[in-house]
């Protein structure tokens, strides 16, 4: 590898951490906003204008206060999980392309790469729930290991559908087949189901049974405190992007849109507006309960999902010039 | 339809988040209130600085409740020295505002009087002859503190009134 092209790595790795710090910061911002004016309140108000200056002020607060390690905890696995949950909600990113030719790494199996590293986050969920040595921390852990392992096949369906419309793994091929005919068009089913599986795996109402804060005061993450809590949050976040990012990628056309010309803008614009959508699911759906959760999986999505993947592949073979 | 429920609860949300908020930032931006909103017993001063009133008992007599005690001058019976209002008394009936012939009372919109013991709503809108402006709170309780002394005080007004009247 030449200086250049390290360089050009570590520039885009610099990059991508800036772009999760940011979501996150903004992102937390416009989820209380949102939310706010959803119960007919404000949300944050008081620091700079209309609060805009808040999840500043909650990141200092949160790197400022004390790293309580419960004593009975797993004295490695407890400050090793908040990586393990935050890691792979950064190494997904990095093979997002903005635009054509415009990503840290463009290649080929870019969707199953993105799936396989989806699936390391239960394992540092589990981990997370049995270092703390807490009940609460434990439930949380067990329920989002089967919770994002149950949604992870419908997920993986659905996106084969586009994969095999597209004829390709690699998201830029994906990107470009889609300047004139969005996925979502041709796809509809498969894109419904692949965005309910993604607000599973992204642990957000209603499927936020890991974190149920009613029941289990913070699920996994009850024990993690300052920045270890934060790199949760990160993760947090940093998988909302993820995944309102591929989902803009594999069905809402990714840099395309119609009667405009490709531009980068367009894949960030989708994007937040999905992140948008996925606050007002929040607002609007009371959380299931774990069984409903499990049904709706195992009963209903995977085999919609596959009758989806038939019917596409049918689709495909027979229409190869539309879809 | 299966799931019309779901749709009609987006709608709702979604029509909610555009529409305009209900929280007031009270503290920090002061509610304005309807303009014949009662809220404290309040006095006008003249152009000079004097309180209008005239000393002439009619708000004292009136009061169903005992709220007002008017001190005159016993040098100058058009003039009252001391105007006591117990406001944890008052019922905000108003007819101490629509009796003053001198137009001389009416009710403050201010509304942030919270305090911590009864005998803090006693407040003065005329101490020694002078205007309070729109009485405000004592420092220190007044001397009328207990509830059988500002009777025995109302009664002996209303005796005093009588007699000039």
């Amino acid at each position: 590898m030449s200086g250049m092209q390290l360089l050009r790595a570590v520039l885009w790795l610099v990059g991508l951490v800036a772009l999760l710090g940011i979501n996150t910061l903004v992102g937390v911002y416009w989820e209380r906003k949102y939310i706010g004016h959803i119960h007919w309140r404000r949300g944050p108000m008081h620091h700079g204008w209309h609060g805009l200056l808040q999840s500043l002020a909650d990141m200092v607060k949160m790197l400022g206060k004390e790293d309580v390690v419960p004593s009975h905890a797993d004295p490695i696995f407890f400050r090793l999980a908040p990586a393990i949950v935050f890691v792979p909600a950064y190494v997904a990113l990095t093979v997002i392309p903005f635009a054509p030719g415009f990503a840290l790494a463009n290649i080929q199996h870019g969707v199953f790469f993105m799936f396989a590293v989806l699936t390391v986050m239960p394992i540092g969920f589990t981990l997370a729930g049995w270092a703390c040595d807490n009940k609460f921390t434990l439930i949380g852990s067990l329920r989002a290991a089967a919770q994002l392992i149950s949604y992870e096949i419908p997920m993986l369906l659905a996106g084969l559908g586009v994969v095999m419309a597209a004829g390709t793994m690699n998201l830029t091929v994906i990107g470009e087949n889609q300047a004139a005919v969005w996925y979502v068009v041709t796809q509809p089913l498969g894109f419904v189901i692949f965005a309910v599986t993604m607000v599973a795996e992204m642990n957000r109402a209603p499927f936020d049974e890991p974190e149920a804060e009613s029941e289990l005061v913070a699920g996994y993450h009850t024990e993690f405190s300052g920045m270890k809590f934060g790199l949760v949050m990160l993760a947090e976040y940093g998988v909302l992007l993820g995944g309102c990012l591929l989902i803009s990628m594999l069905f809402l056309g990714a840099w395309n849109m119609p009667f405009l010309p490709p531009s980068p803008i367009w894949l960030l614009v989708k994007t937040f507006a999905l992140m948008t959508a996925a606050i007002w699911v929040r607002g609007t759906l009371p959380r299931i309960k774990v069984d409903t959760m499990m049904e709706s999986s195992w009963h209903y999505l995977i085999p919609v999902a596959l009758a989806n993947l038939m019917i596409v592949g049918v689709l495909v073979l027979a229409f190869p010039k539309v879809f | 339809m299966w799931g019309s429920g779901m749709f009609r609860g987006f709608r709702l949300t979604g029509r909610r988040s555009l529409s305009k908020t209900k929280t007031e930032l009270y503290p920090y931006v002061k509610k304005r209130l309807p303009p014949r909103s009662r809220i404290f017993l309040a006095m006008h001063a003249d152009e000079t600085g004097r309180p209008k009133c005239q000393a002439c008992l009619v708000c004292q007599q009136n009061c169903p409740d005992h709220v007002i005690r008017i001190e005159r001058d016993p040098e100058d019976r058009k003039h009252a020295l001391n105007f006591t209002v117990n406001s944890g008394r008052c019922t905000f009936c108003g007819i101490c505002v629509e009796n003053c012939a001198y137009g001389a009372l009416y009710f403050s919109q201010d509304f942030e009087r919270a305090v911590t013991c009864p005998e803090s709503l006693i407040y003065r809108l005329i101490v020694d002859g002078n205007a309070t402006g729109e009485g405000s709170m004592p420092s220190s309780p007044p001397a009328m503190e207990s509830e059988e002394a500002a009777d025995d005080e109302a009664t002996a007004g209303d005796a005093a009134g009588g007699e000039a009247a």
